[in-house]
């Protein structure tokens, strides 16, 4: 595999990858390195890669490591144990959540939410802003926005589980 | 940390959402490829977790003394002395490397702390700018809305009617639209606004299949390129992430028998717009936060008639029909501030602070700020005095107060043209030595002016934006004023300006291009440099028996209490010479169907009391009075202007071309802003509306305007 060639993996993994290191470590900013820290890994590993085996996985199990390791040299118990990580990996399997696509879905599903649950996604997500600025922009409680975000990533989920087994 | 099925289908759902939102994505991506061409993996991690690393490397550099004094000793030399003296050597070397390391480490963990501490300053500076704006939206909120009703309160005791609501949204209109239809096509997810006409780009069933497993061999690895993975199609470009812009919540419609009276600050800067051109020359995406409708319309000039006599302004005004909404009307106010001619110009004092930090370098940074600056210095003359501070690495004067005599011109555009981009950012006391300079030099009678020309990082020796936005409000105080203008791309600290403008007696452009620069710098330099009235603020008072409802296009972050209209100790916008401001009001006359004000329900146990409505003897013609408040440059004390408008409205056909024009640049902002009412209207409709104005662009601004309509319409 050539270096150009590498490059177009790691633009084709990263959207994907990132979602799955957030969900791990809970934290963009910590993700984000962790990504990045892997991506050089396994690209010092190339040529250790059975390419019987996909790609992403190869590379989520690259993350899983990084994460285990940076959570024993910090002296912290690592923050999900091994059975939530299995079931996360089966998650994202099943979701197809390891392919670009997934966020083209996402986009479809978030097209057809009620305009109040979209716009409660689009200000908390897209805008970035925290619950009580976002709950002042909409001119709504923050406890309600708070239900109005949880119902929305409910009807997601489901949208997602739909959309996948349609695909499937 | 153990999670059931559920939690983690929701975390999945939010990582998604979260990694879609991000828009740093492809700087993430950069530094991956950094990080890949640097060499062995890069100790992220290790670096925080100090003490652990340094034991590690501490360790290993002892292994490595230890190492050397037994290859020294298995070489079972025969010169005692000398494997002494080499073991010696051997660990004097591992100390001095563990000593190097050491220094390497505490460099590295300053570093560290620098950057969280810059993080930690950027979040502070986006915090209070989220604050102050909550703040002005609920003073904005108890004035339009039910006054004393705690929201939260109210909530809370509607908890159950507000979650049955939800539910029901969730079950009916949710389930409604969710499944019908899986078999679209998959499309390009673009958050924010998106203008695009795209269709959606259907992908291939092989396409997709590709991207499953990577299974093409070649010796060595993977062939990529063969078969094994997609490569996502590069979406349209994004505004970059650290442009920051206030939201934005345009007013609504309101009742005049309830809300009879509706007060705003004027607005004359054309930031947003400039802004706006840059988005969509680009082809990128325009935030609907960066649109301020007001300075869409402001960035044109038209053809308002002089102020009589010495008025500081003429105020006109016109009532036609309204272009997109059948029955409605549309009152334009047409503001005129009076021009100063190159002769009556006063002697300026202009102090220029000049951002030339490594971020600066770029074609459309620096060099047009040196362009555009040179422009000024040709309008200057002998009797002018120009004086340069930038702040960088290195910080100072680079040009102390200079008279613009022949050979003082000389000078300044010497050191214009030596001044260099390069170092970081440190503004050090930047902004205050500018405004000590232009104290020394202050002229009275004359104009005494920083101009801070910067990319949009503000760290000029201040960084909490209340702070900056009082200092220049004080130095306003004492007639020094500020002008910001904002170039290139990536860094726009949008919302600060707009705050230095809105709060702080200040006014700033964005100058996206020489021919931007020629407007601000040259054509509209008197209505740049001379302040003609501060504080200026707009009352309209509505007739109830002529209007139904009203409301107010634009000034979206300009609304004033009614009562802050006569209170001037209350802060407004400034205009300067020859400047035009111009707002408009959609109207439903009285007797037509309302528009819904803003979703308030009809009250269960009060009947809204009725309001007698005493206006003259006689049914009036009026429909509405606007009343117009400013204060001198020196002054502290208001003066007042009335005028009425009355009569039948035109048919917008047969207003001025200016009154089509406007409301066609009008049309334009709603549009991006995504209000409702003009999201049925195409871009040629509003090319068609805009395009009688064509008859007058003297300096083809309009001519310019329907080429951005016309980008809209090919996206």
């Amino acid at each position: 595999m050539t270096r150009e060639d590498f490059s177009l993996l790691v633009r084709d993994n990263h959207g994907t990858l990132m979602a799955y290191a957030s969900m791990i470590t809970g934290d963009a900013s910590k993700a984000g390195d962790i990504v990045q820290d892997s991506f050089v890994v396994a690209w010092h590993n190339i040529g250790k890669f059975d390419v019987t085996r996909d790609v992403a996985s190869w590379l989520r199990g690259i993350v899983r490591n990084k994460w285990r390791d940076v959570c024993r040299r910090a002296g912290r118990e690592i923050s999900m144990d091994e059975e939530s990580l299995a079931a996360i990996e089966e998650t994202v399997t099943e979701w197809q959540a390891d392919r670009p696509e997934i966020f083209d879905r996402l986009a479809q599903c978030r097209e057809r939410l009620p305009a109040a649950f979209a716009e409660s996604i689009r200000i908390s997500y897209d805008e970035n802003l925290n619950s009580d600025e976002a709950a002042i922009q909409l001119g709504i409680s923050g406890a309600t926005l708070r239900k109005r975000l949880e119902r929305a990533r409910v009807a997601l989920r489901l949208c997602l589980q739909q959309k996948t087994s349609n695909q499937s | 940390m153990k999670l059931n099925q559920e939690q983690i289908e929701d975390r999945l759902v939010d990582a998604l959402l979260r990694q879609q939102s991000s828009t740093a994505g492809e700087q993430a991506i950069q530094k991956i490829e950094s990080a890949l061409d640097a060499g062995p993996p890069s100790a992220i991690f290790s670096a925080s977790s100090s003490w652990r690393t340094r034991l590690g490397i501490i360790a290993a550099c002892v292994m490595i003394g230890l190492l050397a004094v037994g290859i020294d000793s298995g070489l079972k030399s025969q010169k005692a002395s000398e494997k002494l003296a080499d073991s010696k050597a051997a660990r004097q070397q591992a100390e001095q490397a563990k000593k190097d390391h050491s220094a390497e480490l505490a460099a590295l963990d300053q570093s560290i702390r620098d950057q969280a501490d810059k993080v930690e300053e950027h979040r502070k500076v986006l915090a209070t700018i989220v604050r102050t704006k909550g703040i002005i939206y609920k003073g904005q909120d108890s004035f339009y809305g039910p006054s004393g009703v705690d929201e939260d309160n109210e909530t809370a005791q509607n908890g159950n009617r507000e979650e049955a609501i939800i539910q029901l949204e969730s079950n009916l209109a949710y389930s409604e639209q969710l499944w019908k239809s899986d078999q679209e096509p998959l499309m390009t997810y673009a958050s924010g606004l998106d203008l695009s006409t795209e269709k959606p780009t259907p992908v291939e069933p092989a396409a997709k299949e590709r991207n499953i497993v990577g299974t093409a061999v070649a010796p060595g690895g993977i062939d990529i390129a063969g078969s094994a993975f997609s490569i996502r199609k590069p979406a349209r470009a994004e505004p970059t992430h650290a442009e920051r812009y206030s939201p934005l919540v345009d007013p609504s419609w309101k009742r005049s028998s309830d809300y009879p009276l509706s007060t705003f600050s004027i607005d004359v800067d054309n930031a947003s717009y400039s802004n706006i051109r840059r988005f969509i020359r680009d082809g990128q995406k325009i935030p609907a936060d960066a649109v301020r409708i007001e300075e869409c319309i402001n960035a044109f000039d038209y053809n308002n008639p002089q102020p009589a006599g010495d008025k500081a302004f003429s105020v006109n005004t016109t009532l036609a029909t309204c272009p997109w909404n059948e029955g409605h009307l549309l009152v334009k106010v047409g503001i005129k501030a009076r021009e100063v001619s190159k002769e009556q110009r006063p002697v300026s004092n202009l102090v220029f602070l000049i951002d030339v930090s490594g971020s600066m370098q770029e074609a459309n940074k620096l060099p047009l700020v040196k362009e555009s600056l040179k422009l000024l210095l040709h309008q200057l003359d002998e009797r002018d005095s120009v004086s340069y501070v930038v702040y960088a690495g290195s910080q100072g004067v680079v040009l102390p107060p200079t008279k613009l005599t022949e050979s003082g011109r000389a000078t300044a555009l010497e050191a214009l043209g030596k001044l260099e981009a390069g170092g970081s950012t440190n503004g050090g006391a930047g902004i205050q030595r500018a405004y000590q300079i232009a104290k020394k030099m202050f002229i009275k009678g004359g104009v005494n002016r920083v101009i801070l020309a910067t990319d949009g990082d503000f760290n000029v020796g201040i960084t909490d934006p209340s702070q900056l936005v009082q200092l220049v409000k004080e130095r306003a105080a004492d007639n020094i004023y500020l002008s910001v203008l904002g170039f290139g791309t990536g860094n726009l600290n949008d919302s600060l300006m707009e705050s230095i403008s809105k709060d702080g007696n200040g006014n700033h452009y964005y100058i996206d291009s020489i021919r931007e620069g020629r407007k601000v710098l040259l054509q509209r330099l008197s209505g740049t440099l001379i302040t003609i009235a501060k504080d200026v603020k707009i009352q309209i008072e509505f007739n109830p028996r002529k209007v139904g409802s009203y409301r107010l296009i634009g000034y979206a972050n300009r609304q004033l209490r009614d009562e802050d209209f006569n209170n001037d100790k209350v802060d407004a916008g400034d205009i300067g010479a020859g400047h035009t401001v111009t707002a408009f009001y959609e109207i439903a006359p009285a007797d037509m169907a309302q528009p819904n004000g803003g979703g308030v329900d009809a009250l269960k146990y009060l009947q809204p009391a009725e309001k007698p409505i005493v206006t003259h003897a006689e049914p009036s013609n009026e429909w509405l009075t606007l009343k117009l408040r400013h204060k001198s440059p020196e002054g502290d004390i208001s003066s007042l202007q009335e005028s009425v408008v009355e009569g039948p409205a035109a048919r917008w056909q047969d207003a001025d071309s200016d009154f089509s024009f406007a409301s066609a640049v009008a049309l334009f902002g709603m549009k991006l802003r995504g209000m409702d009412e003009a999201k049925s209207i195409t871009w040629p409709q509003i090319r068609e509306l805009a395009t009688p104005g064509l008859k007058t662009d003297l300096h083809e601004d309009r001519a310019e305007f329907i080429g951005l309509l016309e980008a809209l319409e090919k996206r």
